[in-house]
């Protein structure tokens, strides 16, 4: 039976695999662990070595660091529960890696490793070293950037905004599915390279188990590569939000006013949504063309929500939500172009519904 | 100095459709155009000063005219590439840049432009990919540019915050689409645009380890017009429901 063998120099004695064997088969003899007999060879132990001092020869990725690392920066947990279900599947442990030793993630992980830095060529060196079988991140501008650089030093192939990601069952590669053409489409796509590096979406990131963290923080220590230096710092200007990039589009017609505009601004700011207006609320000058909704303007917007509150829906308007997932409709009157191509109709006083909304 | 503005000529994405009979999309209805991205890029480079502007794209002879637009604002040197490369692998963005890294080698600019994702693929990865390729700094999702020398200065946006920050030339710079209305060409410009010279560039692309399995379609059947009832309170509490329900929220 393939038991996992001890590299003694690496064993600091910690007795972490002792308490974690279930059958009883671990000791500690002069302070370095020994494998009885009774190993069964589950692996618990070889996840739960933070020294690495218990491998499997010759099994790269579950040796190691384990098999799945996601990314936790700022101990920013979101990808926990899909690396715990990928490492699941391929029977393998799973790692977050953190960039600041002060950050330490909740809860989740088999083991935490600590990448000093975390810019892509110390992460690319690190991979190199301890050979994961994926790194998984969740979707943001930060951890696009990283993997896409970390991806190309490593000549492997890389997924942004995966909507899911599946194991592929007797391959160390996995399938994912990824929206293209501003999410119109979606392609299904399998990996063939290894590691797997991707960022995930909202439908691939599964909900993470809470779980105790048990394992010592390893400090992974790779040296990177001379390469260029960008200096970078919140300018502390605040955001300047753009429609083709919002998730939420809170969006007002003419009959709205200033009044309306404002408790939008202050409805947005509460939702993390962007502002936006019909091609007559700009005409009223009620805000600047570039917040415009309206097929003409060429802009395409794909938000996954969008409220319109008093917009009757012009077909240039109609015409430029189509992308739209949900098209919500606030208005005084019920028959309304725009309440023949929204989800939901909501049929009251726009302020009174602006204010239930504030009020929630 | 010498810039490079990397094009993608992209699908006017709201002119395609899903061929269900085919699982393919359907571009026939579609033309190809000059993204606003790589437009700004070429602002950019007029604005920076540069004293050669270089548009290099991947794509075929049909769509040499997108690299004529791009002259018509500005580019004063066309590249296109061709390789033969099967139509999947031309989607993965290691391979895009693995292309791409061969010609700027030769090229040798000090600086990079590339579109911040593009309405088609909008992995956003080909730019981060060149950087890393080539070893320049990377400058992502810029608005705002300056330059003083070799010093580059630079606003841009990440995950809903301005940044601000500095890097030395050479540096790749990826646009984000708030960066402002690109210009428009002149009449003197689309004439000059005829006379540009135009190189065509042949190049063995790397294989892709991509397996492109299925194409399928996320467009909407139409909506579910469901009215909500009440008072307003109770309107936005079921609306809330709602939204949560359909992960909108
Ligand atoms: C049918 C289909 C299947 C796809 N399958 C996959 C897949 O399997 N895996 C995957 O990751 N993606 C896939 N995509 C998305 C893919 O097409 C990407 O758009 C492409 O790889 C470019 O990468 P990107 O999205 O990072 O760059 P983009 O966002 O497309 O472009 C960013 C910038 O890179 C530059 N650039 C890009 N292409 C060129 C070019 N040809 N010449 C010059 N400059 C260029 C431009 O400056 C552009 O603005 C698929 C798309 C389609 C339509
Ligand atoms: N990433 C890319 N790089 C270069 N050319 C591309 C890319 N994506 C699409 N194309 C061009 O677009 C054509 C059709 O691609 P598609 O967008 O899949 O319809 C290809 O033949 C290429 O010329």
């Amino acid at each position: 039976m393939p038991i996992p063998s001890v590299v003694k120099d690496k064993c600091n004695g910690c007795g972490d695999c002792v308490v974690v064997c279930p059958f009883f088969a671990l000791e500690l003899v002069d302070n370095v662990v020994t494998i009885a007999e009774s190993c069964l060879d589950c692996g618990v132990c070889v996840s739960a070595c933070a020294a690495g001092a218990l491998v499997y020869e010759g099994v790269e990725g579950i040796q190691k660091g384990g098999g799945v690392w996601y990314l936790a920066p700022g101990g920013d947990i979101e990808a926990a529960g899909t690396a715990r279900y990928l490492a699941d599947e391929w029977g393998r442990s799973a790692a977050a890696v953190i960039f600041d030793q002060d950050a330490l993630p909740e809860s989740g992980p088999d083991q935490v490793l600590v990448i000093p830095g975390g810019d892509a060529r110390v992460l690319a060196a690190a991979i190199r070293d301890e050979k994961p079988g994926a790194v998984l991140a969740p979707d943001r501008d930060y951890t696009r950037d990283l993997l896409a650089q970390t991806a190309a030093l490593l000549k492997v192939s890389f997924f942004s905004g995966v909507t899911s990601l599946q194991p592929v069952y007797g391959k160390d590669s996995v399938e994912v599915v990824r929206p293209i053409f501003l999410g119109r489409y979606h392609v299904r796509v399998q990996a063939q390279s290894s590691p797997v590096l991707a960022t995930l979406q909202k439908g691939a990131l599964l909900p993470a188990r809470a779980m105790a963290l048990t394992s010592v923080p390893r400090l992974l220590d790779v040296e990177p590569a001379a390469g260029p230096e960008v200096m970078r710092q919140e300018s502390g200007l605040g955001y300047v939000p753009v429609l083709e990039e919002a998730d939420i589009i809170l969006s007002g017609g003419p009959s709205i006013g200033q009044e309306g505009f404002e408790l939008l601004n202050a409805l947005a700011r509460r939702m993390g949504a962007v502002v936006a207006g019909s091609k007559e609320a700009v005409q009223a000058g009620l805000l600047p063309p570039e917040r415009m909704v309206d097929a003409f303007t060429g802009k395409k917007i794909a938000p996954s929500l969008y409220i319109a509150f008093g917009i009757d829906g012009s077909p240039g308007h109609n015409a430029a939500i189509t992308l739209a997932r949900t098209v919500v409709a606030v208005n005084d009157r019920a028959d309304t172009n725009l309440a023949a191509a929204a989800d939901f109709i909501l049929t009251a006083d726009i302020r009174a519904i602006m204010e239930a909304m504030l009020s929630e | 100095m010498k810039v490079c503005v990397c094009i993608k000529p992209a699908w006017e994405v709201f002119d395609t459709y899903f061929s269900s009979s085919r699982g393919e999309i359907d571009t026939s209805a579609a033309a190809r155009q000059l993204p606003v991205t790589e437009r700004l890029g070429i602002d950019f480079a007029s604005q920076l000063s540069a004293d050669e502007i270089v548009a290099v794209s991947w794509t075929d002879a049909a769509d040499e005219s997108v690299l004529r637009q791009a002259a018509a604002v500005g580019a004063t040197r066309l590249v296109r590439i061709e390789c033969e490369s099967p139509e999947a692998d031309r989607m993965d963005p290691l391979v895009v840049s693995s292309v791409l890294v061969e010609v700027l080698k030769s090229v040798k600019p000090e600086m990079v432009f590339f579109g911040y994702r593009s309405p088609e693929g909008g992995s956003g990865a080909v730019g981060p990919m060149v950087a890393a390729m080539l070893g320049y700094a990377l400058l992502p999702r810029c608005v705002k540019l300056w330059r003083d020398g070799d010093l580059v200065t630079f606003r841009s946006l990440e995950d809903g915050r301005e940044m601000s920050g500095s890097a030395r030339l050479p540096v790749v710079v990826t646009v984000h689409p708030a960066a402002g209305s690109p210009k428009s060409p002149s009449p003197l410009g689309i004439r000059r645009a005829m006379k540009t010279p135009l190189e065509v560039v042949r190049i063995d692309a790397p294989r892709s380890e991509i397996d492109l399995r299925a194409i399928g379609t996320n467009e909407f059947k139409g909506r579910v017009r469901q009215v909500l009832e009440g008072s307003p309170a109770q309107m936005v509490q079921m609306l809330r429901a709602q939204l949560r329900e359909r992960g909108a929220i």
